[in-house]
């Protein structure tokens, strides 16, 4: 597993190459990762028994050989989290990071994931908790996947809220990805770039709005694969549908984003989607409506890149 | 002719053709032309209806549709009606996107490079234009459009409210401080901290609105004057500690409103604040404007096109009617010059050819025409010439053959009218004779049909010769056809032979025979009656009516219609089964009646002798009472007749004599009565059913008699079940249809009827016993154990109840018997039986008449009734016992004999002693009646029967049902 994901985090650095950035040799970077990681999850487990919150059970959720950029998507979700969880707690919000440009590499993740900590310790600090662990220095956990780590530590965090994630906020998420596919959808004159939406269904769950996202992300990675591309791994099913909750099914679609991030900056497409913002109150049936879009826009990706064609820039594209 | 000199000389044919030829090459040259402008033309049209106008429209089309999008958009952004919306869908569905396909489809536009490019940037700035507008519609509507309120409503308010609460606590603790003047102050200090802050608070949701700016200074003002009460507040020292920590407290929350505001006003005023007008105006409308733009030149361009297009197809019309008039006049140039050429060198010679035609048509022409050319012509004149000379000798001979051939035709003529009519007298002879035959034929036919008889010829060696008739239905010949097929072949062989004995003796005494016989047939066994009749003549060919008989098919095929001429004779063969049956039914009937009066005879006197006998034997037995040898052989033969008693009663019973209590029964309420005893009888191996119909008519029955009668079917049933097995009783209302009931009288009269059917599964009835199953004393069981009285007594009961019985039964498939009881309409009295109240049987002095013709019985009742304790008075005719009940008063009860010499019986006493006095109870007896049964409907009063002989026992148990009996219920 671990050597999967460095394999993965090589071939994307030979993607980013071109971005001359000073970069940590990858093993080190990965080591602090998995530290950071150790590290940041035993302060939040010192603040959850300080708080009196639930613990989150672990969960699996069939994703694997994940990208950097796939890390660098959970640890933003995580940082996200702290950022509300400050606010909630102390009322106030820290500044946020920049974005980075081009490639995104295990750095990134790192950097994402250390600053989110240092919120959780401020608040830590703040609420007068004495025992917080002082070293970063990486211990035994090269075992765990750290993805998984990441995403249990997005669950466990997610109880501590006030205002937990919402199917509200994976509407965003699932509306930012049809921005990406319009954009990439705009490369050919034939397109439809935002299908019709289908006739609302009601009575969906949580469930139903990741089965049809995990449908998408394959969809993905078949558009990943036709191109030669590395790509994260998924498998379904042996996934418990019914213990899902509505921050498993945001990770997913923080996932589709940030493989449409990355087709987007390595087609070189300059115009960003438009920036997703909150919609009001939605049910999963509403996000598993708006999912429908955005599998008809992966559809059309997938028929337009024909084998033999590749996705070269096409005239048209303003 | 000879060929080779005609084919040189034959200028005119030659000349002929080539005139011809040259005016068709003029005009094919004129047609081609006018083709190939008409093409040019077509062409043209083409292009314009189906490029340049469509091109033109589409463009325009285009306009409307991208306007249309906007002005829907606009209507959702300000209106917020999802019905702008479905108009925005509708403008991009079926105006835009079929527009620009319609564009796409002009393959002439696109065959210039400009027009290419500029289609294809249409396209990609409208999928542009699209894009932007569904980013608009979807997010102008969500609170998360306006950056600055949806801070304010998500973490503005609740900071404002905490705020709020914090000073409440504050305004509440300063005002639990009563006190000083100088803490009026502070309590001031603190509402108007109150205050200042909700107008902060009002300022700041105020600058979220159209025109915020405004409200800006407003809120910045009232933030200021809450710092400085803040400080004021702070330093008073009238603080309580718990104040100062609330305003500590207070300070803070202060600060992340003031951070928080601030925020929220930089949003608002950021030209963001509203992101989906700055996308409108940023992006969608200059997106759309360059659309429009493109597709007004688009349209410019094609309506140029059109234009042009016009004007070239406009020149190329007139070019090609100028030069198709042009060349129509050259070729009538043309045409005129040939033709008079030719006219002249064909019509001279020609012209005095026709006169010499006219002349030798006239007779006139005697001498040869001169040749004057040497062409076709001249070769006409000269054969003209020949045909001349041949006519004039032919004329000549026709003269003389004519004379000729006229003498002969007058001959031939002459002899023809003779034969002719000799023909006609022979023809209306042989009208006649075909008109008769026919006639005769018809009616044979017509008789044939109307018979309902087998009519056919057989002749002496027993052949089926012809069937003139084929009966009504053809069960008794079937459907093969037996014509022309031996007896033997067809029957069984002693059949054939009885059948062919009966045609030999018509053959020989010529006299018909007549002959009754049973035949197996398709539909069963049937009686038939035949009547053999010798034919007078040797019969050899079928006569013609059985050819165009429409039975043909039973004659079989043609070739079996040859035959030798033989003797036979004429069989008609008449189906007489119904009438044997009704013969059969009649002689039973008639037997069970001849058998009923003679028991009923019998039993009527045997009855009043027993009934003195039974009379004495009871006064003897009363006073036998000290000596018991004696007295119990008294009650021996007491016993002795009761048994006689019973089986007289049973033969009335079968002959209809037994005196009969009718009153309406509801069987239903009868049979589940019984239910028990009728357990108890059957025992334990055999089930009970019943299949009761819950809407059950009420029939007109004696019911003691009948309860007597199912008691004696259900006994029939047990033993014939000694194995065990199911009894089942089911009743229904049922109606006899007119046709069911017609054929003969001893069947039932049509109408409604009540059934009660007794079905068991025993051993059931052989034929035999089921004919004689009725009669009185007919048994199969062993002596001792049947007395063959059981169904009689049956049967007696229901045909005297104006009822029917029927049994159905086979060996070893069990037995039904079905009783039919008259239906009645009306719903009964009911008739409830108080029982004499712990067998008391004694009278109470009651007055009782007593009427009997029989002086023994007379006797006899009146001893039993002075016995009884009650005062009996007696009368020996009805007469009498009318005048009895006039002078005496207090008479309580009639007890009278039905059957009395005289006028009037017991029945019409009974019913005219309640005319006149109504409350007057009657008891009747007898042990004969000639009444079917007394419909105690006819009498009003409570009316009983008892049976003769009786015992004193009995006659004091009546008594007193009777006279208990309420008033009211009678
Ligand atoms: N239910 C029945 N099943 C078979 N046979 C019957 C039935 N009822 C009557 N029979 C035949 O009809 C005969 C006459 O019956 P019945 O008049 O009742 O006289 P008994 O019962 O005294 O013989 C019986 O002996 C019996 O042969
Ligand atoms: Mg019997």
């Amino acid at each position: 597993m671990v050597f999967g994901l460095l394999v993965a985090g090589f071939i994307a650095l030979a993607h980013g190459a071109e971005t001359s950035r000073p970069l940590l040799p990858d093993a080190e970077t990965d080591a602090m990762l998995a530290a950071e990681i150790n590290a940041f999850s035993r302060d939040l487990e010192r603040l959850r028994r300080f708080m009196g919150a639930p613990r989150a059970n672990d969960l699996d959720i069939g994703i694997h050989d994940l990208m950097p950029r796939d890390l660098y998507f959970q640890t933003l979700t995580l940082w996200e989290q702290t950022d509300r969880l400050s606010f909630e707690i102390l009322r106030t919000r820290a500044k946020p990071l920049p974005t980075p440009t081009g490639a995104i590499g295990p750095q990134d993740a790192l950097r994402r994931l250390q600053d989110a900590h240092e919120h959780v310790r401020h608040i830590m600090r703040q609420l007068q908790i004495t025992d917080i662990g002082g070293s970063v220095e990486g211990d035994g956990m090269a075992t765990l996947d750290r993805f998984n780590a990441l995403l249990n530590l997005n669950r466990q965090l997610n109880l501590l809220l006030e205002r937990h994630i919402s199917p509200s906020d994976v509407y965003q998420q699932v509306t930012l990805a049809i921005g990406y596919s319009a954009r990439l959808l705009a490369r050919y004159p034939d397109a439809i770039r935002i299908p019709e939406e289908p006739p609302f269904e009601p009575d969906k769950l949580p469930r139903d709005v990741y089965v049809r996202l995990s449908e998408c992300l394959q969809g993905i990675v078949r558009i990943f694969d036709r191109l030669g591309l590395a790509v994260l791994k998924i498998d379904t099913r042996q996934i418990d549908l019914d213990r899902l909750q509505p921050g498993d099914v945001y990770l997913i679609a923080t996932l589709i984003v940030s493989q449409l991030n990355f087709l987007h900056t390595h087609l070189g497409i300059t115009q960003p989607p438009p920036q997703p913002i909150y919609p009001g109150l939605k049910f999963p049936a509403h996000t598993y409506q708006r999912a429908a879009i955005l599998q008809a826009q992966l559809n059309q990706l997938e028929r337009f890149l024909t084998p033999g064609q590749a996705m070269a820039p096409s005239p048209a594209s303003p | 002719m000879t060929a080779s000199p005609v084919k040189n000389s034959r200028p005119l044919r030659r000349q002929l053709l080539l005139s011809h030829l040259s005016v068709a090459l003029v005009g094919l040259i004129m047609l081609g032309i006018a083709l190939i402008a008409t093409y040019d033309l077509r062409a043209k049209v083409i292009g314009l209806a189906s490029e340049s106008g469509p091109m033109a429209q589409a463009s325009f089309q285009l306009l409307t549709g991208i306007r249309h999008s906007l002005a829907s958009l606009r209507g959702w952004i300000t209106l917020g009606d999802p019905r702008f919306l479905d108009g925005w869908r509708e403008a991009w569905q079926e105006e835009i996107q079929p527009a620009l396909d319609r564009l796409k489809n002009c393959p002439r536009f696109h065959a210039q490079d400009c027009a290419a490019r500029s289609s294809r940037e249409l396209q990609a700035l409208l999928a542009d234009l699209r894009e932007s507008q569904w980013w608009v519609q979807d997010i102008v509507r969500t609170p998360g459009n306006e950056p600055a309120r949806l801070l304010y409503n998500r973490d503005v308010e609740p900071s404002a409210a905490n705020l709020h609460a914090l000073l409440a606590a504050l305004f509440q603790s300063e005002k639990e401080q009563q006190g000083d003047p100088e803490r009026k102050a502070l309590l001031a200090q603190t509402a108007e901290l109150q205050d200042a802050v909700s107008t902060a608070r009002l300022s700041l949701r105020e600058t979220l609105g159209t025109g915020g700016s405004d409200h800006e200074h407003g809120f910045r003002e009232s933030l200021e004057f809450v710092r400085s009460r803040l400080g004021t507040l702070a330093e008073s020292p009238l603080l309580a500690d718990e104040q100062r920590s609330l305003l500590l407290l207070f300070q803070d929350e202060l600060e992340v409103f003031v951070t928080l505001a601030r925020e929220v006003i930089q949003l608002r005023q950021s030209d963001g604040w509203n992101i989906a007008l700055r996308t409108m105006v940023q992006e969608t409308d200059p997106l759309a404007d360059r659309a429009m733009a493109l597709a007004v030149a688009t349209a410019t361009q094609a309506q140029t096109r059109l234009e042009q297009e016009i004007l070239a197809a406009q020149t190329a019309t007139a070019i090609t009617a100028w030069s198709l008039l042009l060349m129509i006049a050259l070729m009538l140039v043309a045409a005129c010059f040939l033709s008079r050429l030719q006219a002249k060198a064909i019509a001279l010679p020609i012209t005095s050819l026709a006169e010499a035609t006219q002349q030798l048509a006239a007779g006139r022409l005697r001498a040869d025409i001169p040749v004057s050319a040497d062409n076709e012509i001249g070769e006409l004149t000269r054969s003209f010439n020949t045909l001349r000379a041949a006519m004039e000798e032919a004329q000549e001979k026709s003269r003389e053959t004519n004379i000729l051939l006229e003498k002969r035709v007058r001959e031939r003529t002459m002899q023809l009218e003779a034969i002719n009519r000799s023909l006609s007298r022979e023809i209306v002879e042989r009208n006649q004779t075909d008109h008769a035959l026919r006639e005769s034929e018809a009616r044979l036919r017509a008789m044939a049909r109307a018979i309902p008889d087998l009519v056919f010829v057989v002749d002496e060696e027993g052949c089926y010769r012809e069937i003139l008739a084929a009966g009504q239905d053809r069960t008794a010949v079937g459907n093969t056809p037996i014509r022309g097929k031996l007896l033997s072949e067809i029957h069984a062989p002693d059949m054939a032979r009885f059948f062919l004995d009966i045609i030999h003796r018509a053959l020989q005494t010529r006299q018909i025979q007549v002959a009754e016989y049973e035949l197996v047939t398709a539909s069963g066994r049937r009686w038939f009656e035949s009547r053999s009749a010798p034919l007078d003549i040797r019969f050899a060919e079928p006569s013609p009516i059985t050819t165009l008989h429409p039975q043909g098919d039973l004659f079989g095929p043609p070739e079996l219609r040859r035959f030798t001429a033989k003797s036979a004779a004429i069989v008609v063969a008449r189906d007489i089964t119904q009438r044997k049956h009704a013969e059969t039914r009649l002689r039973q009937a008639q037997k069970m009646q001849a058998i009923g009066q003679l028991t009923g005879g019998i039993a009527h006197d045997f009855n009043n002798l027993l009934a003195i006998i039974m009379g004495n034997l009871e006064l003897l037995n009363e006073q036998l009472t000290t000596q018991p040898e004696l007295y119990e052989m008294a009650q021996q033969a007491l016993r002795a007749t009761d048994r006689g008693a019973k089986l007289t009663q049973r033969l009335l019973a079968f002959s209809r004599r037994q005196p009969l209590l009718a009153q309406a029964t509801d069987l239903n309420k009868l049979i589940l009565g019984m239910l028990e005893l009728m357990r108890r009888t059957l025992g334990a191996n055999i089930r009970i059913e019943t299949a009761l119909t819950s809407d059950l008519d009420q029939t007109l029955v004696d019911p003691a008699q009948f309860e007597n009668a199912l008691l004696n079917l259900v006994i029939n049933a047990r033993d014939a079940m000694p194995q065990g097995g199911r009894l089942t009783l089911t009743t229904t209302n049922t109606l006899i249809e007119e046709k069911d009931g017609a054929a003969t009288p001893t069947e039932m009269p049509p109408g409604p009827y009540v059934m009660l059917a007794v079905t068991d599964t025993g051993v059931g009835m052989t034929s035999e016993s089921l004919e004689r199953a009725f009669e009185p004393f007919f048994t199969t069981k062993e002596t001792g154990k049947g007395s063959g009285l059981g169904l009689s007594m049956v049967y007696g009961l229901v045909k005297q109840s104006n009822g029917h019985i029927t049994i159905q039964s086979e060996p070893g498939r069990g037995t039904t018997i079905r009783l039919y009881l008259p239906r009645i309409a009306q719903s009964a009295r009911a008739v409830t039986e108080p029982r004499a109240a712990d067998g008391s049987i004694q009278g109470r002095d009651e007055t009782i008449l007593v009427v009997e013709d029989d002086a023994e019985v007379r006797r006899f009742a009146v001893s039993a009734l002075r016995g009884l304790g009650y005062k009996p008075l007696q009368a020996a005719d009805a007469a009498t016992a009318l005048r009895v009940l006039e002078t005496t008063p207090r008479i309580a009860l009639l007890f009278t004999d039905i059957v009395m010499p005289g006028e009037m019986d017991g029945v019409r006493l009974a019913t005219e002693a309640q005319r006149r006095y109504p409350g007057l109870r009657v008891l009747l007896t007898s042990g004969y009646t000639e009444h079917a049964s007394i419909d105690q409907a006819e009498l009003t009063a409570a009316i009983e029967i008892l049976t003769k002989p009786y015992r004193k026992a009995d006659l004091g148990r009546k008594l007193r049902i009777l006279l208990d009996r309420d008033e009211s219920q009678s």
